[in-house]
């Protein structure tokens, strides 16, 4: 019975940053199709929804419209495969504010090796590695305007953002490591 | 030790399960308070009739007793939750968390704590896992995170990080020692081949030059031989000239002789012509005679003494012929003696005619194998430039640091050493041949694969065994590209010597 995610639909923008602390990490878990069955507290305090706001609501509810959805189609296609995912999200809060999360989503088995779910840790990004991904994802986002379809748009944008990492001779996975670790 | 252990589980357990369930005592408490509530008011009524203000005390009761009946059954379905996944908890499963405890207090406190310790729990388990499956792959790219994990949590994961570096560090270290390995083999395998290549050509240029060695001694002693015949030509030509000289002689001894002659008869025709005039005196005194005798005799003694004259000179004339048949033989003699001397000289010139033959022979020879060792030595320079060049690859491939080498093998195959050789002026000297050509494509497949050979040394060749048995694939595939541009120059050398 997973509800719609009316609550957080056409809500005003405000262009405000918050975060989570240095030492915390929102943790939340999905069913194999993306609906929140667990967010601890540091994602209501951070995102300023109840457990009852979240749960059985599809994670896309916290969804920024700056973020590309190709970044989306990334995540899902490298977790289906088995693997984990890294990145930086850009996520929307009640009130309109947005935050940024350093994100880890891997898939969650039980003894048997069914595919259980997801679960995602996200962790405060350093600033430097934000300043490196928002342009990429601005013009994934432009692109993303200016196609035809949906599916054309996150296939192009895509497309960009690899042929990118590949004209720099990058790896996607030790390029967001690499910037996370930059800082410290 | 796993016996052990599941008999202390099912022994907790049978403890566990001898205490009354706390949804059990709450039941039991709450139908005693029912049931005390309900006697209370049975009492009172049988007592006192209807006492209103006991009845409604009894009333309270029983609600209090249901609603702690209810209100408590929430509180121990999350006890029921929290006991059940920490059942799996120890089972080694951490996925589970308890959800929907809003308003439930302490027991919720205890809950959230619960999910937390677990959230951690399982983060710290899931990045020691994840970061191990990537380092079996030799992948040490994946770090684990440390932030926001707590205490021991988050030391042991930044220990786990430094043993990680470690980890790469000595995988670098292994694979630079098999690398090292792997090439040196190959390396040694091909240099004693390519040595010996040498060795052959060496052995080759050796022949030649003793070849040549021979014919130039052949040589000085065909020279000295026409020296020596030449010295015999001078002598007899000298003595020919020497002859000649007294030809000379002897025929001025005949000019003299035969002046000599002319005057004597000269003389004779004088005398002739006395002896003409006497006789016609005497013809004429003969006529007179008649008369006279005396007169005719005179004539006649004049004629006597004439005559006597003449045989003297007649005499002269034969003694004088004499000697000259005298000297037409020695001048005859001498004659004989040049033609004898000629004849040995021209033979002495026929010798020194084959001996220059013999040496414009020996020294065409000469040139031919001057050049086929001079070919063999151009063959084997461009070998031991392709050898220099390979030991560089060699360097560049086990070693970060040799920027010289590494600079050497990556130029365009028509500026290193060896393309000099064959696209320049050098080259040019064998490229009328169609072996020429041949060694092009060979030649070309040693620089493609020590290009492709750095572009996987580039890579993360320590983390990849792929990757570094490409690298030695590659040198591999330079060392038979080698070995067949070896035998393209031999066979370039031999047809060009042939």
């Amino acid at each position: 019975m997973p509800k719609k995610k009316g609550l957080m639909k056409q809500l005003p923008l405000v262009n405000e940053e918050v975060s989570i602390g240095d030492e915390e990490f929102i943790v939340s878990k999905t069913n194999v199709r993306g609906h929140i069955i667990y967010a601890n507290r540091v994602f209501m305090e951070i995102s300023l929804l109840s457990e009852d706001q979240l749960i059985n609501f599809n994670h896309n509810i916290i969804r920024h419209p700056d973020m590309p959805k190709g970044v989306f189609k990334y995540v899902w296609s490298t977790i289906k495969k088995g693997q984990e995912f890294f990145g930086y999200v850009k996520n929307l809060r009640s009130d309109g504010r947005y935050y940024w999360v350093f994100a880890n989503i891997t898939p969650e088995y039980d003894q048997q090796g069914n595919l259980l779910g997801y679960l995602s840790v996200r962790r405060k990004p350093p600033a430097s590695a934000i300043k490196v991904i928002e342009p990429i994802y601005q013009q994934m986002l432009s692109i993303e305007r200016q196609a035809h379809s949906d599916k054309d748009a996150v296939d192009k944008s895509l497309a960009f953002l690899q042929e990118e990492l590949k004209s720099q001779n990058l790896d996607y996975q030790d390029f967001v490591i690499n910037l996370f670790h930059r800082k410290s | 030790m796993s016996n052990t252990y599941s008999a202390k589980i099912s022994k907790a357990a049978k403890v566990s399960a001898n205490i009354p369930l706390l949804r059990t005592k709450v039941k039991i408490y709450s139908a005693i308070l029912a049931v005390l509530a309900l006697s209370m008011y049975i009492y009172v009524f049988f007592l006192h009739g209807l006492d209103w203000f006991l009845i409604a005390t009894a009333l309270v009761v029983s609600v209090i007793s249901a609603k702690m009946y209810t209100g408590f059954r929430s509180y121990l379905i999350t006890l029921n939750n929290i006991n059940e996944i920490l059942i799996n908890a120890n089972k080694g499963q951490f996925n589970q968390r308890i959800t929907r405890i809003k308003g439930q207090g302490e027991v919720g406190k205890v809950a959230w704590e619960l999910n937390e310790f677990f959230d951690i729990l399982e983060n710290y388990f899931n990045e020691v896992d994840t970061c191990f499956s990537y380092a079996v792959k030799n992948n040490f790219s994946r770090p684990t995170f440390p932030i926001a994990l707590p205490g021991l949590l988050k030391l042991s994961l930044e220990h786990i990080n430094k043993s990680l570096d470690a980890m790469s560090k000595n995988v670098e270290y292994i694979s630079q020692n098999a690398l090292n390995s792997d090439l040196y083999e190959l390396n040694i395998n091909n240099l004693i081949n390519d040595l010996h290549s040498t060795q052959e050509d060496f052995t080759k240029i050796t022949k030649e030059v003793s070849q040549v060695d021979k014919l130039a001694k052949d040589n000085v002693a065909n020279t000295q031989t026409s020296r020596a015949a030449v010295k015999e030509i001078n002598t007899s030509l000298k003595n020919i000239n020497d002859n000649a000289v007294s030809v000379v002689e002897v025929v001025n001894g005949l000019n003299q002789d035969s002046q000599k002659i002319a005057t004597a008869l000269s003389s004779i025709t004088a005398i002739a012509d006395q002896t003409n005039l006497l006789a016609l005196n005497a013809s004429i005194e003969a006529a007179r005679a008649g008369e006279n005798g005396r007169g005719f005799a005179v004539v006649a003694d004049e004629v006597k003494a004439l005559s006597s004259n003449t045989k003297e000179i007649a005499d002269g004339i034969s003694s004088i012929l004499n000697s000259f048949s005298q000297r037409v033989g020695e001048i005859t003699t001498q004659a004989e003696q040049s033609v004898h001397l000629t004849t040995s000289a021209n033979d002495l010139m026929g010798n020194v005619d084959e001996n220059i033959e013999a040496l414009l022979a020996s020294a065409i020879e000469t040139t031919e194998c001057v050049n086929t060792a001079k070919d063999q030595a151009s063959g084997s320079l461009v070998k031991a430039d392709l050898m220099v060049y390979k030991q560089n690859a060699y360097r560049a491939v086990s070693n970060d640091d040799a920027i010289e080498s590494r600079e050497l093998v990556s130029l365009d195959y028509h500026e290193c050493q060896f393309g000099q050789w064959y696209y320049g002026e050098q080259g040019e000297h064998f490229n009328n041949r169609a072996s020429f050509s041949a060694i092009e494509s060979p030649y070309q497949n040693v620089h493609e694969s020590i290009r492709q050979a750095l572009n996987h040394r580039d890579e993360n060749w320590q983390g990849d065994m792929k990757v570094r048995n490409h690298i030695v694939e590659n040198i591999r595939k330079m060392e038979a590209s080698s070995q067949a541009l070896f035998g393209k120059i031999d066979v370039l050398v031999l047809e060009k010597t042939a």
